[in-house]
């Protein structure tokens, strides 16, 4: 397997007096698209704002590429322009238009040419079906339309790596697909890919590797075929089992 | 009505307005530019200065106007700080008006949800860039409406200019009732070049807030 | 150190004299404050209602009310009304006359403001419990409205204070009149009583003022 991008070595992560993550490792390798699952209130999407430091950490190691991801890091600015990160609720900036919120980065923080930028964003725009948004303002877009927006936005500033923290988990039903359809293009481009979702069959789809995290700490890992079909730890498999529904041959009156 | 009257004083009136009208501008760009200090300094947490601007932001709004020009210009020049009456007015003005500008301005930062500013830092935005560029265009919007509604309160509040032997409507309109009696004309003309000042703003001020409410920039 | 003029607030009565100054500033706000709650909050739920007719005449009471100065709606009942109507109005009661004017004015928007705000689905979810109509607005939504308004009103009685400043203008004898009187009498012996005496007069009313505003806003957090 080729070089780890991302290694997360005894990341500790507490607020107040509730530990949130517990001494996790994780490595992530150049090309791999690792899903992470787990109930909610797992850490899940704290271990995403770890890593873009957008949380402080209170104890352990996330490198990418060697460099140190601290909130009060030296280089912060440069490694974040290297982490790409899409949200629940789009956060698009509502004043500005789809070019100008997926040129903003590339134009103001990396200092690159406008015309350079423009042209790879219409082109990228053109890839996930928005050529004719371009400008549009956000409120003026579907969800789905939104979360196409803001993951252009993020693969505009060349990420090494993409976070995804449950980005259709806000959407109509019937606009999830068009946004996981993005996401798994870009798997099979050979993006290096960490995916927070809810979407069961969705992660058995696009994952390389799967990540149970339950109560702050890696409970299970494997290819999604090991981890589906042959969960081995008992809270895996109870949290497989909250996503199948059987009716119950002799109902129970609760009334 | 002594129309013979109302055109006799109306230039009168016309130059008490333009005194209201100039040190009210004067003493609101001034305010503007002291809120805006003051929610920069909130927003960035500055250690010190972020106490002297809140204790100056209580005084500021749990005292009258008139007071606050009672102490600056009757008050400072027995220790020394002599102030003209049209600068004491502007700086009572901006005194007062600085406090509730940093206000309007605190709730438009404060309406961006946090995420805002972590999704510009995770597309690695440095903090100047995100506020130029993500906080600030959106904060004005929303702060336009309470703006707008702080012009409008100081100006009027400008009414109360004559107590430093200023020459404005009030001090024309009073003159001029203690020294003819005509006191309909007089009070016709104070409130009609009033409006004139004010109307506009306030229109001005509806304007923007139906179009904020109709356009929106919800996101 | 320079001379402040400070002991001139400890000398006889002058001190009390100005907290008796204070003290018809206070009075004139608190009834002027009894008055607007009580039309405020009727107005407010007249507003409500779907007549044009009313709601007409109630935005132009509210509009001149609002885009006056205080300062000159005090000018117009005091000078113009005695004049016209021959009538002889104290000064004291023409600031009454004004400040409950100007106050029933703002708590009606208050009071429409806080009705308002509650959601269409609060009522639409009440009423799908069964409850009556008296019932829906005394369990669901006055309970609601009445925390939304408190803060607001508890600010508007600053704000009155804060404006009842301005009857020095109209010749009523309050704090600033005292104020001028004692500087007046002790012109010769403290020369600088006017920084003294001015400096009280601001203390005071930030006394006053304070302690009323960081209540609406702690019960603002609390019940926002």
């Amino acid at each position: 397997m080729s070089e780890a991008i991302l290694e997360i070595s005894h990341l500790h992560k507490t607020f107040d007096i509730n530990t949130i993550i517990e001494d996790l490792d994780l490595s992530v390798h150049e090309g791999e698209v690792i899903v992470i699952l787990g109930p909610s209130g797992c850490g899940k999407s704290t271990l995403l704002r770890c890593i873009n430091a957008l949380e402080s950490i209170q104890g352990g190691q996330i490198k990418l590429r060697g460099e140190t991801v601290s909130k009060d890091g030296k280089n912060l600015r440069g490694i974040r322009q290297k982490i790409g990160m899409v949200f629940q609720n789009y956060e698009l900036f509502p004043h500005m238009t789809v070019l100008d919120n997926i040129m903003l980065a590339p134009v103001k923080a990396q200092g690159r040419k406008k015309d350079e930028v423009r042209e790879e964003a219409l082109v990228l725009l053109k890839r996930v079906g928005l050529e004719a948004k371009a400008e549009s303002y956000p409120r003026q877009l579907s969800g789905g339309q939104k979360q196409r927006t803001a993951i252009v936005r993020a693969l505009c500033t060349h990420p090494d790596i993409l976070l995804f923290d449950e980005v259709t988990a806000a959407l109509d039903p019937e606009m999830v697909r068009e946004v996981l359809e993005v996401i798994l293009d870009l798997a099979n481009q050979g993006k290096t890919m960490l995916v927070v979702t809810h979407e069961m069959q969705f992660a058995r789809a696009v994952a390389d590797r799967v990540i149970f995290l339950d109560e702050g700490k890696i409970i299970e890992e494997g290819t999604p075929d090991e981890f589906f079909d042959s969960p081995k730890t008992d809270r895996a498999k109870r949290f497989l089992n909250t996503f199948t529904f059987e009716r119950k041959s002799s109902p129970v009156n609760i009334y | 009505m002594d129309t013979q009257f109302i055109e006799k004083y109306f230039p009168l009136y016309q130059k008490a307005a333009l005194l209201t009208v100039e040190i009210g501008i004067i003493g609101i760009a001034a305010a503007v530019i002291i809120g805006l200090i003051c929610e920069m300094i909130i927003y960035f947490k500055i250690p010190v200065l972020r106490r002297i601007v809140s204790v100056y932001i209580e005084v500021s709004r749990n005292t009258p106007l008139l007071i606050q020009l009672f102490f600056i210009y009757y008050g400072f020049p027995k220790i020394g700080i002599r102030t003209d009456a049209k600068v004491c007015g502007a700086i009572g003005l901006a005194f007062l008006g600085g406090s509730y500008m940093a206000e309007a301005f605190r709730s438009g930062v404060e309406a961006i949800d946090t995420i805002q500013e972590e999704s510009a830092y995770s597309l690695g935005l440095s903090r100047m860039q995100t506020v130029r560029y993500v906080i600030l265009p959106q904060a004005v919007t929303v702060s336009a409406p309470a703006f707008i509604a702080n012009v409008i309160f100081l100006l009027k509040e400008t009414s109360v200019f004559s107590a430093i032997s200023l020459m404005d409507l009030m001090f024309t309109a009073k003159d001029l009732i203690g020294l003819y009696y005509n006191t309909t004309e007089s009070l016709v003309l104070l409130v009609v070049f009033y409006l004139i000042i004010l109307l506009p703003v306030s229109v001005i001020g509806s304007l923007i807030e139906r179009r904020l409410r109709y356009g929106g920039s919800g996101a | 150190m320079a001379d402040l003029g400070l002991d001139v607030l400890f000398k006889g009565r002058n001190f009390i004299r100005l907290l008796e100054g204070l003290g018809v500033a206070l009075r004139i706000s608190l009834i002027a404050i009894l008055i607007s709650i009580v039309f405020g909050t009727l107005l407010g739920i007249l507003r409500q209602r779907e007549n044009l007719l009313l709601k007409f005449i109630m935005r132009l009471y509210l509009e001149v009310i609002r885009i006056l100065p205080q300062l000159v709606l005090l000018f117009i009942v005091y000078f113009g009304t005695t004049r016209s109507f021959g009538w002889d109005l104290s000064g004291e009661a023409a600031s009454i006359i004004v400040f409950a004017l100007w106050g029933t004015a703002e708590m009606s928007d208050l009071v429409r403001g806080a009705l308002t705000s509650i959601s269409v689905h609060q009522y639409e979810s009440a009423a799908a419990l069964g409850l009556s109509g008296a019932h829906i607005y005394l369990y669901v939504i006055l309970p609601q409205a009445v925390r939304r308004l408190i803060p607001l009103l508890i600010n508007l009685v600053t704000r009155m204070i804060k404006t009842t400043s301005l009857v020095l203008m109209i010749g009523v004898v309050e704090i600033l009149k005292v104020s001028q009187q004692i500087i007046e009498a002790n012109r010769m012996k403290s020369p600088n009583a006017a920084f003294g005496v001015y400096l009280a007069v601001f203390v005071l009313y930030f006394i006053v003022c304070w302690p009323i505003s960081m209540l609406a806003r702690k019960l603002e957090k609390r019940w926002g």
